[in-house]
């Protein structure tokens, strides 16, 4: 079954990139030229995008809180 | 892409101007461009003119959820990292690394010298590991109890079993904390991230580490081999030890705190 928003089974790596590229941790700022408004936006619409719904409605309040 | 379409300059990393010279260009970068060497005075990034229409502001807003589109994107940006970092010291910098020009990303990198510099230090000689802990929960303490002959043995067996239960995950909690400070006893520096959701680890057990080390490059074999003698221990705890490097050094150099006030 193909399901679109998740990450392939087998490709389990990339999870661990998106943890490091996406989900803060991590670097300098790329986004300062076009000022990408709403990009905190794009990365919880990616987590919400990976993670099933019934996660997403116990989850997301505690993330939101802590930032 | 033809030589009149739009483009925009997607931005890999920055390393030491002086060493940017020695870079072996990766032979392909996001979308196949080209990855050149953008000299921003003192220090170099490395960069990509790439298709505005394919991964400009524009391409972001529409496919900035698209858990493929953005694995697509996250994996050129990896792969040319990836290259550089076993041999030169590089500062991942975190997507989405868009500017409009090279003239735009110099004015962005020179306002960050400071930093930057900062940051080259800190990674300079390093690389990144990862290790991530799970519980397979399969060291409960549970042998078979007899069936409870009253009411108050069923209270007290019941009693014993969730404090069997505790001290497990006491042992376990010691042993994870015990684990990460081995492994940063090992590096140089130690970064914990918040453990990833089941959903997205891809596995049904509970993350009790994710944790980031930025280790010497010659340092790692020693590293690794702590990390695997301390797998091998606390396996017997029910605790799977998941490594994973060598990283670019993602968690290190720049912190957000610094970018914000940046």
């Amino acid at each position: 079954m193909s399901s679109p928003g998740r990450v392939p089974g087998d490709d389990l790596a990339l999870v661990d990139l998106l943890d490091r590229l996406l989900d803060g941790g991590v670097v300098v700022a790329g986004d300062v030229v076009l000022s990408m408004a709403g990009v905190d936006l794009v990365y919880l619409g990616l987590r919400l995008v990976l993670a099933p719904a019934h996660k997403v409605l116990s989850r997301v309040g505690p993330e939101l809180v802590e930032g | 892409m033809s030589a009149a379409e739009p483009t925009v300059v997607h931005a890999y990393g920055v390393v030491d101007a002086a060493t940017g010279a020695e870079v072996v260009m990766p032979a392909g970068g996001l979308g196949g461009a080209e990855v050149q060497v953008v000299r921003c005075g003192v220090l170099g990034v490395l960069a990509s003119r790439v298709s505005a229409e394919s991964y400009g502001e524009q391409a972001w807003a529409r496919n900035g959820q698209d858990a493929r589109w953005i694995g697509e994107v996250a994996r050129a940006h990896h792969d040319v990292l990836q290259q550089v970092a076993t041999t030169v010291d590089v500062v991942p910098m975190r997507l989405p690394g868009i500017y409009a020009d090279e003239t735009a990303l110099r004015h962005v990198v020179g306002s960050a010298e400071r930093v930057l510099l900062e940051a080259l230090a800190e990674v300079r000689g390093h690389v990144e590991w990862g290790a991530k802990v799970f519980d397979l929960g399969v060291a409960d303490g549970g042998e078979e109890d007899e069936a409870p002959a009253t009411g108050a043995d069923y209270l007290r067996m019941r009693s014993q079993q969730a404090s069997r239960r505790q001290q497990a995950v006491d042992r376990r909690s010691r042993a994870v904390l015990d684990l990460h400070e081995r492994l940063a006893h090992a590096a140089t520096h130690a970064v914990l991230n918040a453990p990833q959701d089941p959903a997205l680890s891809g596995r049904r057990e509970p993350m009790l580490l994710n944790a980031a080390y930025l280790v010497g490059r010659a340092e790692q074999e020693t590293f690794v081999a702590a990390a695997q003698q301390l797998s091998d221990r606390v396996r017997d705890e029910g605790l799977l030890v998941e490594l994973t490097g060598p990283w670019p050094p993602y968690n290190f150099g720049v912190r957000p705190t610094q970018e914000r006030s940046a």
